[in-house]
């Protein structure tokens, strides 16, 4: 199945073609998850802490399906 | 000398006068130098004697721009609120800044820091002329130099799950303006105590995130895990730093939920939901957190 993924702040240098502002589309087995699609992307473990598919927040360990958008971000916590 | 109200109001409206507003409309408008002369002259404080005004539908001119969207019961509902502020730096200097404009009548803040030059490129109560001084100090003083109308209270200590609920003690709703998860959690915890609502932002480079917490709710652990078993205390702020503009435009949706909730207006996040802001991809999401 192909879905997209949308990478921000220092999560951007982990863009495959290193086209930071570009979303990736990438080719994932049927039930592959959140967790996989991180993994593929060499993003290490604690790096992403919020994944947002169609206006929802989605556990790490969410199956994937055909389509899906995924904006993944880092932990935000400065004032 | 104490006036009654039938003298209070016909001192009020013998002090008014009759002006247009921007859409042509007429109104009876209390000047400042009015407020201040009355405030003497009767022995009100300011913020009564701007309350005893409105209540009479006499607006002081300070709110008139306001009126728009705040109407005179919203402004009246803000100057007899109060609101605890925890951290005073890139987000609570503009918190604080805007709410005090806004009117909103007790602003309690708490930081135990004091400003530094790495504080200049981004907290607005920093000058060349405070580094070392107390960042409460500085916004009180600030506050009381904006709307004197406004009480102003300062605490230059650390909050904690000990000390929260006696600092912030009569507040309606709190703000996070805080830099770090443990004090965050402790602020919740709190919140949860008095069950009032926080207002939660954080910021890192480019990014900002904004949800209404209210006291029921688990929105801090759906956002960053529970912060005991995670050990997390900050986030990619640590290496993206904070820019001018990412506290300003953050701080500027806290202050504009926190007026909703305080006004009783429309639009206020719902529980569970989010608003995550990017400066820099130019992408916004609001989204459910549960």
């Amino acid at each position: 199945m192909e879905v997209t993924v949308v990478l921000f702040a220092t999560l951007m240098r982990y863009h495959p073609q290193g086209e930071k502002n570009k979303p990736i589309t990438m080719e994932l087995p049927e039930g592959a998850t959140i967790n996989d699609l991180i993994e593929r992307l060499g993003i290490g473990e604690n790096e992403a802490k919020q994944a947002f598919i169609r206006h929802k927040s989605r556990p790490f360990d969410y199956k994937l399906e055909e389509g899906d958008r995924v904006a993944i971000f880092p932990p935000v916590a400065g004032g | 000398m104490q006036h009654c109200g039938k003298e209070l109001r016909n001192t009020l409206i013998s002090a008014a006068r009759k002006t247009a507003g921007p859409s042509g409309e007429e109104y009876l408008s209390l000047p400042l130098e009015a407020c201040k002369a009355l405030s003497l002259k009767t022995g009100l404080n300011r913020k009564e004697l701007e309350i005893a005004a409105l209540e009479a539908e006499i607006i002081p001119e300070r709110y008139q721009r306001s009126m728009g969207t705040l109407g005179i019961d919203g402004q009246l509902k803000l100057l007899r609120s109060s609101v605890g502020i925890l951290g005073a730096g890139g987000l609570g200097g503009f918190v604080v800044e805007l709410l005090a404009r806004m009117g909103v009548g007790r602003l309690v803040i708490v930081d135990s820091d004091t400003f530094s030059e790495s504080n200049l490129n981004r907290q607005l109560y920093s000058t060349e002329n405070n580094l070392g001084q107390s960042k409460t100090d500085q916004a009180v003083e600030r506050v009381i130099s904006v709307n004197e109308a406004v009480e102003a209270v300062g605490h230059s200590c650390r909050g904690s799950a000990d000390n929260l609920t006696d600092l912030f003690a009569g507040c309606d709703l709190a703000v996070d303006c805080l830099d770090n998860l443990p004090s965050r959690f402790a602020l919740a915890e709190a919140c949860k105590k008095m069950e009032i609502i926080m207002v939660h932002g954080a910021i890192a480079g480019f990014l900002g995130q904004i949800a209404v917490v209210r006291p029921e709710s688990a929105v801090l652990e759906a956002l960053y895990g529970s912060s005991r078993e995670s050990g997390l205390e900050r986030g990619v702020e640590t290496q993206l730093g904070n820019p001018a503009y990412t506290p300003a435009m953050l701080a500027s949706w806290q202050a504009g939920e926190t007026v909703k909730i305080l006004a009783g207006l429309d639009g206020v996040l719902p529980d569970g939901k989010m608003l995550m802001i990017d400066m820099q991809s130019g992408e916004s999401y609001a989204v459910d957190l549960f």
